[in-house]
């Protein structure tokens, strides 16, 4: 943070919520090809071990992905924060600008 | 010892099918590939500007998730290589039971003989003999049994274990990482980045040269493989040199990838979907020979040629086949729809039923062939102006020399018998790899209704044997240059003085509706035969070649075929008579 506000690189946390987002659905894609394992064709016994480590590690990804999403949500919620603290900044900073232009726009002042 | 022995019982029928350990195998490929694929984007996550509690906050949450999807793609590679040995075992245990069943049908056959009313006792030797074949098939089967049993239990417990580490991914407590076995280093130890950092620059130092690569790939274990292989799985597919199953295991994973990851609504996306409906199709199909898997998957290439794709796929192992023949097919084909794929059925069937040896055929179609989607719709045939040019049939055949090096590279065993087959502008495409290559890995280059090949000889054109196939009421035969008109695409081969082994094919009929149809019919009857024929290495029937003048040119063809068949065929085809006369 600067001594003067808020300094937060914006570009960065916007890519670092679209990498989470695609890391997640990557996560899920995972998740749904284990969770459940085609099984068909298999014996009883490869069967039921390969079902065991599809639910064991499908869950785990699952988790990874809520764990992505929340990553994501988290940054997206940094970046409406910032979004809203400069509009509140700019406000305070240019308020009577900021207050004026409707009146100058309308008219008066310009015309 | 009195008596006969009582008839050998049926060795049982593999618990679990190689081919569902195969399916098994390439969803964790996939799954695997996915994670590395979040791993790719890792870096991306970072934001290494951000500073603050809320920054140190996410910094901490994204090592530990990356840690685990680290942890999980490690246990996955390894479920990987478990389920791929599984299914290589599964597939010799399926031939060595074949081979059982075919010694008990032998020893039983013998059995009913010598017990069967009227027959003689056998003499005591006799007896004892068929005694001890009956004992030694029946050990011989427990011990197939037995082998079946360790393979399904080294499977089940190499998953237990790893599904043990699941428990723990993610708490950071000892043991959540898997173990990494026997090997020095794995895909989960400290040494793996450096390993596999190492194994790609090894790689790249070799890619561009088959013969180096596929002679270093055959050093690796099969960690080192599936570690490469899902590490960039789309160059690992579509590398020459590298082994076919190999490369179709990459290349199966780069379609899950587009249809997991949703390529398949954007630009590539229709050949994704056609190629995985085409896997799908033959997915319980297993090659006689080898009893793998029928079909490969040798290159995929869903964005390239300016979003048309690439693709190559085959029927049989071109590695371990005897006789494999490589089919180039021209205009209007797209990798889309995989066009000829139909045509390298029939010829697979039809080497097959030859019976002289294993067989593969396969369809190239990586390059940008010329689009249009009818050699009967006015509008397309626009687009064959592009056919006039040999600007892409010189791109494409230095891609498919390469494709056969490649072959050539990879093959085992006893050298195959290497047959290239170029149909349309596919032979033009072919000739340009002939020439690029002139001693090239085919044996056999075979050149179907040529519009022109770029050399005034065979001999110039390749140190293989050139065979052709023209029919003479195919009137995209009748483009190439006999020595006398300038010809876009090269010198007609048919041509008696260019020196090739023109093979008989139906000449197709006179009538103007039929002409089309004389170019696309030389997968069928007496050319099928001959191609057949060529590709294992017996006689086809010769023709002669055409002499200058002998044949009649695209006008004529073109003048009485309308006759014949009334003006509007010629008023409908004007346009391609225009772009055939430019």
């Amino acid at each position: 943070m600067s001594p003067d506000g808020i300094d937060l690189p914006a570009e960065e946390l916007a890519a670092a919520a679209v990498a989470w987002e695609l890391g997640a659905d990557a996560l899920r894609a995972a998740a749904r090809l284990l969770d459940p394992v085609d099984a068909a064709g298999l014996s009883p016994r490869v069967a039921a071990a390969a079902a065991a480590f599809g639910a064991a590690w499908g869950d785990e990804l699952a988790g990874c992905e809520r764990r992505a999403w929340s990553c994501a949500d988290g940054v997206r919620g940094v970046l409406a924060d910032l979004a809203a603290t400069d509009d509140a900044l700019a406000l305070r900073g240019f308020g009577g600008l900021a207050h004026a232009l409707p009146s100058l726009l309308s008219g008066g002042a310009l015309r | 010892m009195s008596g006969p022995p009582v008839p050998v019982p049926a060795p049982p029928e593999l618990p679990s099918a190689p081919e569902a350990a195969a399916r098994l195998a390439g969803d964790l490929r996939t799954a695997a590939a996915l994670l590395i694929e979040v791993e790719d984007v890792g870096p991306a996550t970072a934001a290494p500007g951000w500073r603050g509690v809320a920054a140190v906050a996410h910094a901490e949450a994204r090592a530990a998730l990356l840690d685990r999807v680290c942890v999980a793609r490690a246990a996955l590679t390894r479920a990987v290589i478990a389920t791929d040995r599984l299914e290589d075992r599964l597939r010799r245990l399926r031939v060595e039971r074949e081979a059982l069943a075919d010694r008990r049908v032998e020893v039983n056959e013998q059995i009913a003989v010598a017990t069967s009313p009227g027959c003689a006792a056998l003499d005591p030797a006799a007896s004892a003999s068929l005694h001890a074949r009956a004992r030694a098939l029946g050990t011989a089967v427990g011990d197939w049994r037995a082998r079946v049993e360790e393979a399904e239990a080294d499977h089940a417990a190499a998953l237990a274990a790893l599904v043990a580490v699941a428990g723990a991914a993610g708490t950071g407590a000892p043991g959540h990482r898997p173990a990494d076995g026997p090997a020095p280093w794995g895909p989960s130890g400290p040494g793996w980045p450096a390993r596999l950092a190492g194994l790609r620059r090894d790689l790249l130092r070799r890619a561009d040269d088959p013969a180096l690569l596929a002679a270093w790939w055959r050093t690796l274990g099969r960690a080192e493989r599936q570690a490469l292989l899902l590490d960039d799985p789309r160059r690992i597919g579509n590398l020459a040199g590298v082994p076919v199953r190999d490369r179709d295991e990459a290349n199966r994973v780069a379609v899950g990838l587009d249809l997991e990851l949703g390529l398949a609504p954007r630009r590539g996306g229709e050949t994704a979907r056609r190629v995985a409906e085409l896997l799908e199709a033959y997915r319980e199909e297993v090659d006689p020979a080898t009893g793998d898997q029928l079909l490969h998957l040798l290159v995929y290439r869903p964005g390239a040629h300016t979003g048309d794709g690439g693709v190559a796929i085959g029927l049989g192992d071109p590695d371990r086949a005897d006789d494999v023949a490589v089919y180039v097919p021209g205009t209007t084909s797209e990798a889309a729809d995989v066009s000829g794929f139909d045509r390298v059925e029939d010829l697979y069937r039809s080497m097959a039923d030859e019976g002289r040896g294993s067989v593969a055929t396969v369809l190239w179609l990586d390059y940008d062939a010329p689009s249009a989607d009818s050699l009967t719709d006015r509008d397309e045939l626009l687009d064959l102006a592009h056919v006039v040019g040999p600007a892409r049939a010189e791109a494409g055949g230095r891609a498919l020399a390469d494709f056969l090096d490649g072959l050539g590279a990879s093959d085992a065993g006893p050298e195959a018998r290497l047959t290239a087959i170029g149909h349309s502008y596919g032979s033009t495409t072919l000739g340009h790899a002939a020439l690029v290559d002139p001693d090239g890995a085919a044996e056999n280059v075979v050149l179907l209704g040529s519009p022109g090949v770029p050399a005034a000889t065979a001999a110039g054109l390749t140190g293989a044997a050139v065979w052709v196939g023209a029919a003479d009421r195919d009137p995209v035969t009748l483009l190439g240059r006999d020595g006398l008109a300038p010809a876009p695409l090269g010198f007609d081969p048919a041509q008696e003085s260019f020196g090739g082994r023109r093979f008989q094919v139906d000449p197709g009929g006179g009538r103007a509706g039929d002409l089309v149809g004389n170019h696309a019919s030389y997968f069928t009857g007496e050319s099928l035969a001959n191609i057949t024929a060529i590709a294992t290495g017996q006689q086809p029937t010769y023709d002669e070649g055409r002499a200058r003048g002998g044949a009649p040119a695209l006008a004529e063809l073109l003048t009485r075929g309308a006759f014949a068949s009334g003006g509007e065929w010629l008023w409908d085809h004007s346009t391609l008579g225009r772009t055939m006369g430019r």
